[in-house]
C-alpha cells in the first residue's frame, strides 16, 4: 500500500461499463494488482471474444479518466438438477489499484454489478478467491457462502521451476516482504536438490561478482517441502506464515547463516515485516 | 462437439454443475493457449467416452504449467488412458507442472497417485433471486411424491415467493405483499438459506438457535424435513477452465 494514499473523492470516482479503448489501462491494472497477470491478447480471449460476452458485463471504476478497479461478470446457466437450470453470473478479476484500496471502492463496485446481475435475471452470483485472503473473508461478510467443490491435483515434473515461479508470486503478492529483503537479495541464497539461486538471481538484478560468505544467508529446501510450497501460492499471508513455521520446525527447511551478523541481518528483517503488517 | 457436450452432460447428471455448450467447447478449444495436440478423445468402441483439453500457459519465473481445463470421462480406463496421453504430451511440451480438477463419478484416487492436492480457490456463493433456485431445489421426485399437495411461503431476506408442490410439478409465484392464507410460511435471512441449502447448516440447528422461523407449530417438523430434503447432496462441479 502506496504511503500517499490518495483520499476517496465520491465525486470524482465513476464507476461505469467498458467501453472500447478502455483495454490498455484494464490490462496495466491487472499486472499491477496481480503481477504476471498477462497481455492485452489474454483479456480479449477472456471478454471480447467470449461467447456470452457483452460490454455491459464489464465494469471499471475511473478517478479523472484513469482506471483503477475492474471486474467483470459472466452469464451462465447451472443445472442443479437434470432439466433445471438456474441463471447465474461468475465474477472475475476483481481489482483495485493499490493505492486506492480500504476505500470502499470495491464494495461500490460490487453493488452496481449485483444490481445489473439481478436485472438481468441471474438467480445466483458466484466468486472464486485465495483461502483466507481479506477478499475471502470480507465475502463471507457480504452474504456469500462457500460452495464445496471437487479436488483439484498438481503434478510437479520440475520442482525448482514451481519453486522459483510460486517465490516470484509470493514476493509479488507480499510488497512489504519484498521491500524488506530487497537489500538481502545478494545474499539470500535458497537450495532445493542440486538447484541453487540468489534472490537477486530470482528478481532479474543479479551480479557477476561471488557472494560475501560471511553475508550469506541459506534456505535449504528438503523435496518433502514441495506439497506445502505448491499450495503457497493459494494462501493467505497468515496461512503462509503458520505453513513456513511448520516447515521448519519440521525441518523440511533450515537456515543457514554465514555469520552471527548474517542471522541478525535476517532477524531484524523479519522484525520489520511483522511490525509492518 | 455435439458427442462432446452429451458426455459432459451425462457424466455431470448428478452434480450441480455450469451448463456446458457447444459454444463455450468451442471457445476453450480455440483459445491460444490450447493447441491442436492439446485436446485429446477417449474412444471405446467407436463410441466417444471421455475427452481433455490442455493448455499451456507461462507462470511467474518461466514456469510453464500445464492445465488440464475440461476433464470428462464416463470410466476409469477411458481416464487412465487420458492421463496417459496427456502426460506424454506434457514431457514432449516441456512442461514443469500439471493442474487438474478430478473428475466425478470416478474413483480417480490411483490415477492421481503421486499427485499433490492443489488449492484452486474458495468457491463463493450467494443468492440474489430465489423463485428460479427454489423452483429447481423443488423439482426433484422425493420432494414432489412426498409433499405433493403442500403449499409453502418462503420469506427469504427480501424477497417472498409461494411455492405450490404437486406430483406433476412445482409452481412459484411471487406472494409480494398480500399474505398467502394457505401456505406454511418459512422465515429466514438469504445466507441462513443458501447455507441449508448447500449443506453447511442443518435445519434443525438453524431452527433451534431461531436463525430460521416457521409460522405454526404443525408445520414445523415437515418444513424441517423438506429443507433438509431441498439439500444439494453432492459437490459443485466445476472444471479449471470454470476456476481460472
Amino acid at each position: 500500500m502506496s504511503k500517499n494514499k490518495t483520499q476517496p473523492q465520491s465525486h470524482d470516482t465513476t464507476i461505469r461499463p467498458y467501453r472500447q479503448g478502455d483495454e490498455n489501462q484494464i490490462v496495466d491494472l491487472l499486472n499491477t494488482c496481480f503481477g504476471n497477470w498477462g497481455t492485452l491478447e489474454k483479456w480479449a480471449e477472456l471478454y471480447p471474444k467470449s461467447p456470452t460476452f457483452s460490454e455491459e458485463d464489464v465494469f471499471v471504476i475511473e478517478k479523472n479518466n484513469k482506471i483503477i478497479g475492474h471486474e467483470a461478470l459472466h452469464f451462465r446457466d447451472i443445472i442443479i438438477h437434470k432439466g433445471h437450470h438456474v441463471s447465474s453470473v461468475s465474477l472475475s478479476d476483481a481489482a483495485v489499484h493499490p493505492d486506492y484500496r480500504g476505500q470502499g471502492l470495491h464494495n461500490k463496485l460490487l453493488d452496481v454489478m449485483l444490481d445489473a446481475a439481478k436485472a438481468k435475471g441471474a438467480g445466483l452470483v458466484f466468486s472464486w478467491y485465495l483461502r483466507d485472503s481479506t477478499l475471502h473473508q470480507h465475502s463471507k461478510k457480504l452474504g456469500f457462502v462457500e460452495i464445496r467443490q471437487p479436488l483439484a491435483y498438481i503434478k510437479v515434473l520440475k520442482s525448482e521451476k514451481l519453486l522459483k515461479s510460486g517465490l516470484l508470486d509470493f514476493l509479488h503478492k507480499s510488497p512489504d516482504v519484498k521491500r524488506a529483503l530487497d537489500d538481502l537479495s545478494d545474499s539470500l541464497y535458497f537450495r532445493l536438490g542440486d538447484t541453487a539461486f540468489s534472490m537477486a538471481e530470482l528478481l532479474g538484478k543479479a551480479d557477476e561478482k561471488a557472494p560475501d560468505q560471511r553475508k550469506k544467508i541459506e534456505i535449504i529446501l528438503e523435496e518433502s517441502s514441495i506439497p506445502t510450497l505448491v499450495r503457497f501460492r493459494s494462501m493467505g499471508k497468515r496461512r503462509r506464515l503458520l505453513n513456513l513455521l511448520w516447515l521448519l520446525t519440521l525441518r523440511r527447511a533450515r537456515l543457514r547463516f554465514g555469520s552471527f551478523k548474517a542471522f541478525i541481518n535476517l532477524a531484524r528483517k523479519g522484525i520489520s515485516v511483522a511490525g509492518s503488517t | 462437439m455435439p458427442s462432446l457436450v452429451a458426455l459432459c452432460e451425462d457424466t455431470l447428471a448428478e452434480n450441480p454443475h455450469f451448463a456446458c455448450s457447444t459454444l463455450s467447447l468451442k471457445h476453450s478449444i480455440s483459445s491460444p493457449s490450447v493447441s491442436e495436440d492439446g485436446v485429446f478423445v477417449a474412444e471405446t468402441n467407436g463410441k466417444t467416452t471421455g475427452f481433455a483439453i490442455v493448455s499451456i500457459s507461462t507462470e511467474p519465473a518461466g514456469l510453464k504449467q500445464a492445465n488440464i481445463i475440461e476433464l470428462q470421462t464416463r470410466e476409469p480406463s477411458s481416464l487412465n488412458r487420458l492421463i496417459e496421453a496427456i502426460l506424454h504430451y506434457c514431457n514432449r511440451m516441456d512442461v514443469d507442472a500439471i493442474v487438474v480438477v478430478q473428475p466425478v463419478g470416478i474413483l480417480a484416487d490411483t490415477v492421481f497417485k503421486g499427485w499433490l492436492r492443489f488449492d484452486t480457490g474458495v468457491m463463493m456463493g450467494r443468492a440474489l433471486s430465489l423463485p428460479s433456485l427454489i423452483h429447481a431445489l423443488l423439482s426433484v421426485d422425493k420432494i414432489k411424491n412426498s409433499f405433493a399437495g403442500r403449499e409453502v411461503a418462503f420469506n427469504i431476506g427480501s424477497e417472498a415467493v409461494v411455492a405450490g408442490i404437486t406430483a406433476e410439478g412445482i409452481n412459484i409465484v411471487d406472494s409480494g405483499d398480500e399474505p398467502h392464507l394457505t401456505a406454511a410460511e418459512l422465515f429466514s435471512s438469504a445466507d441462513t438459506f443458501l447455507r441449508i441449502v448447500l449443506g453447511r447448516l442443518n435445519p434443525y440447528m438453524a431452527n433451534m438457535t431461531g436463525m430460521i422461523r416457521v409460522k405454526g407449530l404443525r408445520n414445523t417438523l415437515w418444513i424441517l424435513r423438506l429443507l433438509r430434503m431441498m439439500k444439494i447432496e453432492r459437490p459443485f462441479y466445476t472444471s479449471l477452465g470454470d476456476r481460472m
